[in-house]
């Protein structure tokens, strides 16, 4: 009969461990998410060492739901002059003179059906530390939130934030 | 003291009852029973294959529109978890009043209620839009806040009813399989037979102790599967009385939906049992016609319950004089597009069984056999009249709208035999269809003359 | 797993990421993956602004199908991997462009004799909406259904890509079509071009610089230009240069009509510019005591019919009757006017003397309305014309009409014939000319702009035939249609999008017509055509070959020619950025002055004829006009806001005829007139003239696209031709089939089953009691119900100016990126409209009225749908709005089964997969494109209301009333939609739900406590009660 009950008991396990990844924080999200980028960007060289500031390249974010990933146009106001013997910033000049992009890989990515808003944040004065960690000492862009779901709620539920919770804050 | 028929009949002994109850089981399977069971696969798997494709496509292949959004699939989910409650309510409340004639049907009874279940089941997961998203439906910790189900809908109640329903008669179900499994198992000539009743029958000794543990157990089952009879289809009638659609709004659903299952729930039992005792003749002996006519009186009853019920529904449209119920009623049911179905209903649920009144009919298979036909068709309307007809004429008539059924929907109503009559075909064939351990106590029934003990 | 499981020396460099591996083959770096994983989910929001320009990569990113499969995946499956992404910057930052920011570009719409102010809503450079511009003075704000759904033309698929050169047989019966560059198309044309007797066949011009460049053109090749539509006004030009000496189409001020009298001008639906004239319409309803009256004599049930306080039913051959015996009621009758004692005019009345008796009206109730015109003179207006007044004595009527008219001294008051519509010139006898001269060879080339006459001209005319005579057809249109077919070259014409260009709606009225985005394809202005050819031959005025782009041209011609008239003072470039900001210049309310009527003309006006048996009448309609936009699935799955049914036209018929010969809906019956004949499914139409036959024309297209072929038949083929147009009147045969064809109507029921839906009370009654017509409901409930302490939001319709133009309804497709299903899915009821305008007939069935409603969800405070939900996809807001949350909806329906209202749309199969390319370029990125099997409704636009609050929060203030304004609000010509915040007491919508006696709620008994109230109807009938108890039939 132990025989059976081991059966038993084998089966109920699998079924847990395939079930098991639902009930698991984490699974599914991109905590930790960090690619490589075409180019090497240091947000490190710019912010910390060079004092640049955040709104400076992504100049919109005051005023759009998008924070916008500066136009090589922008670079180029610095890197017309600095550090144009390096490869990276040629392939970039060379990117510009062509009328070319840089195909950056996204790291920080929401659902499609999930309308988030800079604009409306910063207003609340929420740094972009909060979300993206401290951008400025990061050589690579890495993903420290899992930004999921809960995660936005803990924040709105806070009362001295007086956050709205509805559904459609987000999902319309 | 009042002289009681013969439980069974044939002057059996404890030895025939164990060989003739195992004889289906042992003996090579008949043609009859072959035939029976090819048929009833291939519809099953057409059914899956329907299935298949619905999930594939989406729900637009259905008759469901705007503003139907129910349709078949509730309608014959309500149907088939309706046909489960006479099994319940035979092996459970008729045990705890100690109806010693329940022993020789119980048993097929339940399994007809688990497999009618598990039919059941299906509908409401699989007629969602996105069926694959279906565990939402279950209150589970998650990530989203975390965001729970909603406990103020009746869906919600539903999945916990019919879940609950379908796992504590299967158990019910099983621990009453156990002793006979032992049975078998004793009496396998090869390993295999051996090995698989042995594990089924979870290495019952059938020791006093196991049998007191057995008996104890058995009762408690029985006595928590009772209130499950009354409660699932009371759950299931509040999808529709918890709405607020004319017809559906009703404080008389639950008592009506419980008195039309187990009128329904009966029905199928006649039906499945004429089937076997024709199938398997020796049965004849065990399930007699005094079981059938017993079964044939409850149906009268209910059927009359039912009936009263249809009634009080147009009473009070009338007395609350509340437009649109008025409407629902005297217009679009009894008048409407879908007359023909309300009419058949009526016919098949309330007029028809009144033939019972006559002992020959009660007593004559193939009129009872009819007639159950008659009450499972009847008995499946009655569930899309209250579906439909509310649904297609309700508020604002410029949203009114008939019900485009399609092949998908017949395919599916269809299919849902053929997926049934498997597992009960397999079930015949593989368990014992009467409780060998149940049917000896009450071998002595009607033989107190005689004296035998 | 992959057979090259070690590492790849070409990908590790870029692709290996030892912090995140998603499979073993990633991490491998197995190149067949790798190509998957960047290509799988190319699609992103966010990639669609940084994107550079509109290039093909660029409309690859916005795949719905696969994002919708992605957030599918998001939500469902636990264990996933992340897709990967790109976002490609722009190379330089356009100033104007802000990602995720809406531009609003003022522009104007033309469809050959309506022409609107629009704005044209742009996100990222792509046009995603088309708005009324609220400051142009004719529109007002207003928007037609046609003029909303010509984004979705722009992005057409089957839109021509570049210039085609069609390569003909001997007898031109069959063809080869290749692709042509444009310098090769130019020489062709300038060769023949030089050898002269070319023509330019255009439609009605609005553009007065087209104009000049046209004629300009014709200047330089000696060319002649025939200007025609198929829906033209000759008739009226024609009355009016015989009543007052100047061939004008005038401006009628419905507004300032207390009674107006039409006869078949549908001006509420589809005559001249029905957006305005609904606009001026519901100015003149909006206070209900001082509303107007409109009576009707409607031979079509037409929406102005519809919208008839009384109306008669006719047939078209009575429409001169109605006029003179109108005249008859005041000059003989009343003895009203010098007319009354001149003998010899009374005696050519003589005949029209007992019209009530022929019409089979209460004599009474004709000589009432005689009466309120007289009343009411100077303040009153009769209009007659469109399609279905030209029968064979349209002439006369016109005439008869404008008689009248300066009888009631309307002339310069509610008609303005001084200050007319410049732009309708187009002709039916231009046509007939140029017919002939074709059929003759007297003409070489023929270059078509903006119309389809292989497509829209009567049989009979031969235009066909005559066309295979012409040596070289140059086409403008966007794709090889019926004309296209016959065409030696097509040079594709720009959307009005995608170019320059402006308009003279009303006499020295100027409107612009901004491009909103770059040109798709490689096509090229029809003016620059004409420019290009004219500088390749070197000839024409210096300003035609001088300008290298029509721009140019356009702006110069402004300069020289515009300017000058309205704003003298003004520095040129100031002057264009006003008028580029205001998107119009001029002053549309001139006061103008009476013209005398030439007695003389009166004598045109023949003795009253009668004739039996059926009539037919052909009309346009409301979502397909003439048919030329027909390709353009919005508008075919617009119910037509009478009859509500869609995809099709029909015949419609009386219940009576319907009764006589046995016809059931959707019968087939064969009309025949003469040698023509068209097979055709029966309509019942209540409330149409026993002798009657109604068909629409704008259906029946061959070669328009996968929209429109096939989808009814072409009526156009069916108008009389001798000597003018005749599209009603004509004598027509009925004759049952046996055969079945199904219509998809969207209307349930066509009667309110005597239930208070449409709360409706006549003018009468309204005096004495502000609350008549509408029945109120004590209701109460054990729970408190929700608190709101920020904003509620409500809205309020009235029922009383709206005319169930629908409008709103293509505002909110266009809104919120709801799809179409075709005619099958409509049949089977799954049609997705949020918003949509329920119709009902009342009163006896014979001559029933219409009430309209329109329904969106009504955000309840008790909301049957949210408590239902098992899954919460469905919530109440603590603004009071009910969200509904695709992303969680499993799709259990149930919500919809408990709605009373049944307001909410569900998404039977993957209908976004339906959305082809580049036709999702016209999606609004701020809603979520649903997947399959999710529930949707009304949202009160709520990302609009979100916008509005953030904006308010940046400019650190307070949301002010009509800062939020839904789509279907701005859309409405009549102003009849209004939203708010019923928190904020000073709001226009919390005012009516305060103190408006005429508003209710929708099934107010049901206690659901809807956010939506309705102010009743109504009606300007001089009845007591509103007749018979609200039955139809």
């Amino acid at each position: 009969m132990h025989r059976v009950f081991r059966t038993f008991a084998a089966v109920g396990l699998l079924a847990l461990s395939l079930t098991g990844c639902k009930f698991q924080p984490g699974w599914g999200y991109n905590e930790g998410y960090a690619p490589e980028q075409p180019l090497p960007f240091s947000h490190e060289t710019h912010v910390t060492k060079n004092q640049i500031q955040c709104q400076y390249c992504h100049n919109q974010v005051e005023r759009s739901r998008h924070s916008n990933i500066p136009a090589l146009s922008t670079c180029m106001n610095c890197h017309l002059q600095v550090k144009t013997d390096s490869p990276y910033i040629q392939k970039l000049r060379e990117a510009y003179d062509k009328g070319g992009s840089i195909e950056w890989v996204r790291v920080h990515m929401l659902p499609d059906f999930v309308a988030f808003n800079h604009s409306a944040h910063i207003a609340k004065g929420v740094n972009c530390q909060t979300c993206h960690g401290e951008v400025e000492k990061m050589a690579k862009i890495i993903q420290i939130q899992d930004l999921s779901m809960g995660w936005c709620i803990n924040c709105h539920r806070q009362p001295e934030y007086k956050a709205p919770l509805n559904c459609t804050t987000c999902h319309h | 003291m009042i002289h009681r028929n013969k439980l069974v009949l044939g002057d059996k002994d404890l030895k025939d009852i164990t060989e003739d109850i195992c004889a289906p089981i042992e003996a090579y399977p008949s043609k009859g029973w072959l035939g029976l069971l090819t048929g009833a696969l291939s519809i099953f798997i057409f059914y899956v294959i329907i299935l298949g494709i619905v999930i594939d496509k989406g729900m637009g292949l259905l008759g469901v529109n705007h503003p139907n959004a129910w349709g078949t699939m509730i309608v014959t989910f309500v149907f088939w978890i309706g046909i489960g409650h006479a099994g319940t309510l035979i092996s459970a409340i008729l045990f705890l009043f100690r109806q010693k004639w329940r022993t020789s049907v119980a048993r097929t009874a339940e399994a007809m209620t688990v497999f009618a279940v598990m039919t059941a089941g299906l509908f409401p997961l699989l007629h969602t839009g996105r069926p694959w998203l279906d565990y939402w439906l279950f209150p589970y910790p998650n990530q989203r806040g975390p965001l729970w189900v909603n406990f103020r809908s009746p869906l919600l109640w539903d999945v916990f009813a019919v879940s609950t329903y379908a796992t504590v008669s299967m158990v019910f179900w099983y621990i009453g399989l156990v002793p006979d499994f032992a049975t078998i198992k004793d009496r396998a000539k090869n390993k295999i037979r051996r090995a698989v009743y042995g594990a089924l029958s979870l290495g019952w000794r059938g020791t006093a102790k196991n049998w007191s543990h057995y008996e104890m157990l058995y009762l408690l089952l029985a006595g928590l599967s009772t209130p499950l009879v009354l409660s699932v289809h009371t759950i299931v009638s509040f999808d529709f009385a918890v709405a607020g659609l004319p017809g559906w709004h009703t404080t008389i659903f639950p008592p009506y939906f419980v008195a039309g299952a187990v009128f329904s729930g009966f029905a199928m039992v006649v039906t499945l049992m004429s089937l076997v005792r024709i199938g398997i003749p020796e049965f004849k002996n065990y399930i007699t016609l005094d079981h059938m006519e017993v079964m044939n009186k409850i149906i009268m009853t209910t059927g009359l319950m039912v009936g009263y019920a249809y009634g009080s529904e147009f009473f009070i449209a009338w007395y609350s004089g509340n437009p649109y119920e008025k409407y629902v009623f005297f217009v679009s049911r009894a008048f409407g597009p879908y007359a023909w179905a309300y009419w058949t209903m009526i016919t098949c649920n309330v007029l028809i069984p009144q033939v019972f009144w006559f002992k020959k009919a009660r007593r004559s298979i193939p009129i009872m056999f009819v007639v159950s036909i008659f009450v499972n068709i009847g008995m499946w309307f009655e569930r899309f009249v209250i579906t439909i007809t509310s649904l297609s004429r309700d508020f604002l008539p410029a949203n009114w709208g008939n019900y485009p059924w399609t092949f998908y929907d017949g395919a599916i109503l269809f299919g849902s035999f053929g997926m049934f009559l498997t597992f009960f075909l397999l079930y015949l064939r593989f368990f014992p269809a009467i409780s060998i351990a149940e049917i000896k106590p009450v071998l002595p029934v009607g033989r107190e003359s005689k004296g035998v003990h | 797993m992959s057979e090259n499981n070690h590492h790849d020396h070409d990908h590790t460099q870029i692709e290996r990421n030892n912090t995140h591996w998603l499979t073993l083959e990633h991490y491998n770096n197995d190149p067949e993956f790798m190509k998957k994983a960047e290509t799988e989910f190319q699609s992103s929001p966010l990639r669609e602004g940084e994107s550079e320009n509109e290039n093909e990569s660029g409309w690859a990113r916005r795949e719905f199908l696969k994002l919708m499969g992605a957030s599918l995946a998001m939500s469902a499956a636990g264990c996933i991997r992340r897709p990967i992404q790109k976002i490609v910057p722009y190379n330089k930052q356009p100033e104007e462009v802000t990602l995720g920011e809406a531009n609003y570009y003022t522009s104007s719409y033309f469809d050959g004799n309506e022409g609107i102010g629009v704005l044209v809503k742009t996100r990222e450079g792509r046009p995603i909406k088309i708005e009324g511009n609220p400051k142009f003075p004719l529109n007002r704000g207003g928007v037609s259904v046609r003029a909303q759904a010509s984004i979705l033309s722009l992005y057409d698929p089957e839109r021509l890509q570049g210039p085609k050169y069609n390569i003909f047989n001997e007898k031109r019966s069959n063809k080869d079509t290749v692709g042509i560059k444009w310098d090769a198309l130019d020489d062709k044309v300038v060769a023949q071009l030089k050898k002269g007797s070319a023509v330019v066949l255009t439609g009605n011009i609005a553009s007065p610089s087209t104009r000049a460049v046209v004629s300009d053109f014709a200047q330089a090749f000696k060319a002649d230009h025939v200007s025609w539509e198929p829906m033209a006004n000759e008739e009226i030009r024609e009355g009016q240069k015989a009543c007052y000496g100047e061939a004008v189409v005038p401006q009628y001020h419905f507004d300032k009509a207390k009674i107006i009298v039409s006869i078949d001008a549908d001006f509420l639906g589809t005559w001249l510019s029905p957006t305005t004239f609904t606009a001026q319409f519901g100015a003149g309803r909006r206070d209900p005591k001082k509303t107007s009256k409109l009576v009707s004599f409607d031979s079509t049930y037409s929406l102005t019919g519809a919208n008839a306080d009384i109306r008669f039913k006719i047939k078209p051959s009575q429409q001169l009757d109605v006029v003179m015996g109108l005249i008859n009621a005041l000059v003989v009758n009343k003895g009203i006017s010098s007319y009354a004692n001149n003998e010899k005019f009374k005696d050519s009345l003589i005949s029209y003397a007992n019209t009530a008796q022929k019409l089979g009206i209460e004599p009474a109730l004709f000589a009432k309305v005689a009466t309120d015109l007289w009343e009411n003179k100077g303040q009153s207006l009769v209009v007659a014309g469109g399609l279905q007044t030209l029968t064979s004595r349209a002439h006369e009527l016109q005439i008869a009409v404008n008689f009248l008219n300066s009888l009631l001294e309307n002339e310069g008051k509610t008609v303005d014939g001084k200050n007319g519509n410049p732009g309708l010139k187009a002709s039916y006898s231009g046509l007939e000319r140029l017919i002939k001269d074709m059929s003759a060879g007297k003409v070489k080339t023929l270059i078509i702009h903006r119309v389809n006459p292989a497509y829209s001209t009567p049989k009979e005319a031969g235009f066909i035939e005559a066309l295979k005579k012409v040596d070289m057809i140059v086409y403008t249109g966007d794709r090889i249609d019926e004309t296209g077919d016959h065409a030696t070259y097509m040079a594709p014409d720009n959307h009005p999008l995608e170019t320059w260009g402006d308009a003279e709606f009303a006499k020295d009225v100027f409107a612009i017509q901004q491009p909103a985005i770059r040109p798709m394809y490689d096509t090229r202005s029809f003016e620059l055509s004409l420019m290009t050819w004219a500088y390749l031959a070197n000839v024409g005025p210096k300003r035609l070959i001088t300008f290298e782009t029509y721009y140019d041209y356009l702006r110069n011609f402004w300069k020289e020619e515009i300017q000058p008239k309205v704003a003298k003072s003004k520095v040129f470039e100031n002057f264009w950025s006003e008028v580029l900001q205001n998107g119009y210049v001029g002053d549309f309310d001139k006061t103008s002055s009476p013209r005398s009527f030439k007695s003389e003309a009166f004598s045109f006006i023949k003795p009253a004829s009668s004739s039996t048996g059926f009539e037919l009448a052909l009309y346009p309609t409301i979502q397909n006009g003439d048919g030329s936009s027909a390709n353009n699935s919005w508008q075919q799955e617009l119910p037509d806001p009478v009859t509500k049914i869609v995809w099709d036209n029909y015949v419609c018929v009386s219940i009576a005829t319907a009764e006589k010969h046995h016809l059931k809906e959707s019968t087939l019956v064969e009309l025949k007139a003469g040698d023509k004949k068209v097979e055709l499914p029966v309509h019942i139409q209540p409330g149409l003239h026993d002798e009657v036959l109604a068909v629409a024309v704008g259906y029946g297209r061959t070669k328009a696209g996968k929209v429109a072929n096939g989808v009814g038949q072409n009526m156009y083929e069916f108008a009389g031709f001798n000597g003018g147009p005749v599209f009603a009147g004509q004598a027509v045969s009925l004759t049952k089939t046996s055969k079945k064809y199904n219509l998809a109507c969207v209307a349930g029921n066509n009667s309110m089953e005597g239930r208070l839906i449409v709360a409706e009370t006549t003018l009468k009654d309204y005096m004495k009691n502000e609350h008549a017509g509408v029945r109120r409901h004590k209701t109460w409930s054990i729970w408190s119900g929700h608190q709101y302490n920020g904003h509620k939001w409500g809205m309020s319709v009235d029922l009383n100016t709206c005319t169930g133009c629908s409008a709103c309804m293509t505002a909110c497709q266009s809104e919120n990126n709801i799809t179409v299903v075709g005619k099958t899915y409509v049949l089977q009821g799954r049609e997705m409209h949020w918003m949509r305008v329920d119709r009902y007939y009342v009163g006896n069935p014979a001559d029933a009225l219409a009430v309209f409603q329109p329904v969106m969800c009504q955000h309840c405070d008790n909301a049957p749908c949210e408590t239902v939900c098992p899954v919460l996809a469905t919530v109440h807001s603590d603004e009071g709005l009910n969200e509904m949350v695709y992303n969680r909806c499993v799709g259990t329906r149930y919500c919809s089964n408990n709605c009373p209202y049944k307001v909410r749309r569900f998404n039977w199969f993957n209908y976004a997969k339906l959305i082809e390319k580049p036709m999702h370029m016209a999606l609004n990125p701020d809603v979520t494109v649903r997947t399959r099997g999710v529930m949707e409704k009304c949202t009160f636009c709520v990302h609009k209301i979100k916008e509005a609050k953030n904006q308010a929060k940046l400019q650190d203030r307070k949301l002010k009333d009509g800062d939020v304004k839904t789509a279907c609000q701005t859309a409405c010509p009549t102003q009849a939609i209004i939203f708010g915040d019923l928190n904020d007491p000073e709001s226009q919508v919390a005012k009516i739900f305060k103190d408006e006696p005429r508003s209710y709620a929708l099934l107010e008994e049901w206690n659901a406590a809807p956010s939506v109230r309705y102010l009743s109807k109504v009606r300007n009938n001089d009845k007591e009660t509103i007749d018979a108890e609200k039955g139809g039939h």
